[in-house]
């Protein structure tokens, strides 16, 4: 008995210290090859983990979904931004079509959306939407063999004017569109098409510079997505729309001592300055999306808003029930390594949460981008 | 994944070991014996750095969450925690080996009780498997094997974390849950060093309590 008990402790005893001793929030990032091109050959950048168990869990998910979508150009007519214009940025989680994105266009940016007839609104002319957990449905899918990959389809009740995917809203609209799918939505059901979901960045602006984002995996795939728009004075400016995980496994969590939100933090901050050293520029960035967050103070809000130190301040409000999770933050930028001089863009008091929640589960953020010279417009 | 096939055999495979090492490590004996050897002691030993280990761990799991240090804050507190367990199980089985092989048998019914709260939270919560189960009885053995002090400190930090969150305007739940299990792990860790006397199990009401952050 004795000596039963002596082995029992030390397997129990070794075997558990050396576990918890292992804890390892460790990841690296890198260029990585996608599993899907987008459908019209426009290039975009990939940058990823580039850890075996990383890539493994990611590429499995990843060839559940349809290819990326590009649309450079906005489909109506939409001017330019002069100087003096400002550029309204929107962040929302649209909860995979529980969110009426339609109805959050019309009244909160004052958008009717006619297809190519569609005019920009008066209260807001110049905009961008940072989009996370929108969705397209497709008959391009492939068939889901394991279930198991798909995360669980959202159930909203049908909206009025039904449940167009983020693809019909930005043709709908005119907008100039970056979807790129993160995974599968729900299972494959007879006679439905199939759905994948990811984050995706609508633009009355033209976009290039396309960049994709694969978080550090931890219990779902998730993409962060990125995209340049043309503004006066500053060349052009790099919009983010970023999702992490909400919660990892209890085994995860444990190993690595709840760095699960920080070490994805991480590595998507890794992953903008990788690609910023290849292209050889650091251009004024605005990283909008939902963090997932359970406090405002948590190590991933910290980091994210060191790297972009020109952020508006948190106002202190949850976005997602109790939960503070959805945050915009900024950076001027540099030139030659030195930040740029002169006054922000950012209009750092016109940051705030947006009342209504349009059946997502999330409030949408807002913040304004003003750009200097000229007359003040608009 | 959760709807693994292999899952129910799982958790069954490392229920049975974990508590089947348990039930080896708790030999029946009475209070204040002093009878001990090396094997007693290096079993103490290792009861109170596990314990310590997992209670730094999990009472770390907020402030570390709002640090820019990684993963070398969840170590030092592991270490902390560890170091403190260790010697405090070192010095109990000295004292008192009674009061220690009461740990050990708490520490199986905290493994058992944690292994229905995760088996419970996994037919709900999507995101967890077998491999949780077993976590959560591994954590479950952890704050058992000091849980007066754990139940206790949980309660004062639930308290203390209920109040900033109602008072607070930027605390929010995480902060809530944060402070609660840092009360669980100090509770628990306290339990440990007070030896004896103040983790002394025999009148303790065992109150195994698994909180995911």
């Amino acid at each position: 008995m004795k000596g039963a008990a002596l082995s029992g402790r030390t397997v129990l005893g070794l075997a558990v210290v050396g576990l918890l001793w292992g804890c390892s929030v460790s990841h690296r990032m890198g260029p990585i090859s996608p599993c899907a091109a987008p459908l019209e050959d426009q290039e975009i950048s990939w940058f990823g983990p580039t850890e075996s168990r990383d890539r493994m869990a990611n590429g499995v998910r990843c060839r559940t979904s349809g290819p990326p979508v590009v649309i450079e150009s906005p489909g109506a007519f939409f001017e330019a931004l002069h100087p003096g214009d400002s550029l309204a940025i929107f962040s929302w989680n649209v909860a995979v079509g529980g969110g009426d994105l339609l109805a959050f266009l019309e009244q909160e940016v004052g958008l009717v959306c006619l297809g190519s007839e569609t005019r920009a609104s008066t209260a807001f002319p110049h905009f961008a939407l940072l989009l996370q957990e929108a969705f397209r449905r497709s008959e391009d899918l492939p068939p889901l063999d394991d279930p198991g990959l798909a995360a669980r389809r959202s159930v909203h009740a049908p909206h009025p004017r039904g449940d167009p995917d983020v693809l019909e809203v930005a043709g709908l609209c005119g907008l100039a569109t970056l979807y790129v799918p993160s995974g599968r939505n729900g299972a494959d059901a007879p006679g439905e098409r199939r759905l994948d979901k990811g984050n995706a960045i609508l633009s009355t602006l033209p976009l290039s510079d396309f960049l994709a984002v694969e978080n550090p995996f931890e219990t779902e795939r998730k993409v962060s997505v990125a995209a340049s728009v043309p503004t006066p004075g500053l060349s052009q400016l790099r919009l983010v729309s970023a999702h992490m995980e909400v919660t990892s496994t209890f085994r995860r969590a444990l190993l690595t001592g709840n760095q699960t939100r920080a070490r994805q933090a991480a590595g998507l901050i890794e992953a903008l300055q990788a690609h910023e050293e290849e292209k050889g520029r650091s251009p004024p960035t605005l990283v909008g999306g939902d963090f997932n967050t359970w406090s405002g103070g948590e190590s991933a809000l910290k980091m994210v808003r060191a790297a972009f130190p020109d952020s508006p301040p948190w106002d202190g409000l949850s976005t997602m029930g109790p939960f503070p999770t959805d945050h915009i933050f900024f950076r001027k930028g540099s030139t030659g390594g030195d930040p740029v001089e002169g006054p922000s863009p950012l209009v750092a008091d016109s940051y705030r949460r947006i009342d209504r929640r349009y059946s997502s589960d999330h409030h949408g953020r807002f913040v304004w981008l003003r750009f200097g010279g000229g007359q003040d417009r608009k | 994944m959760k709807g693994s096939v292999h899952w129910p055999r799982g958790t069954v495979a490392v229920s049975v070991g974990i508590l089947l090492a348990l039930a080896a490590c708790a030999p029946k004996s009475g209070a204040q014996e002093n009878d001990g050897s090396v094997g007693t002691a290096i079993g103490g030993a290792l009861l109170g750095a596990y314990s310590g280990s997992v209670l730094g761990l999990i009472g770390g799991f907020g402030p570390c969450n709002r640090t820019l240090s990684g993963s070398a804050c969840p170590r030092i507190a592991v270490a902390v925690g560890g170091g403190l367990g260790l010697a405090s199980g070192l010095r109990l089985e000295a004292e008192d080996l009674g009061a220690l092989n009461d740990r050990w048998r708490s520490a199986g019914y905290g493994a058992a009780i944690g292994g229905l709260v995760g088996y419970g939270l996994s037919l709900g919560v999507r995101q967890y498997g077998w491999r949780d189960v077993a976590t959560f009885m591994a954590v479950g053995a952890g704050i058992g094997a000091s849980p007066k002090g754990a139940g206790i400190g949980f309660a004062a930090g639930a308290a203390v974390g209920a109040l900033g969150w109602m008072g607070l305007p930027n605390w929010k739940i995480g902060d809530a849950v944060a402070v609660s299990l840092v009360g669980l792990a100090a509770g628990g860790l306290a339990g440990w060093v007070t030896g004896p006397d103040g983790g002394n199990q025999r009148d303790a009401i065992v109150l195994p309590l698994q909180v995911r952050f």
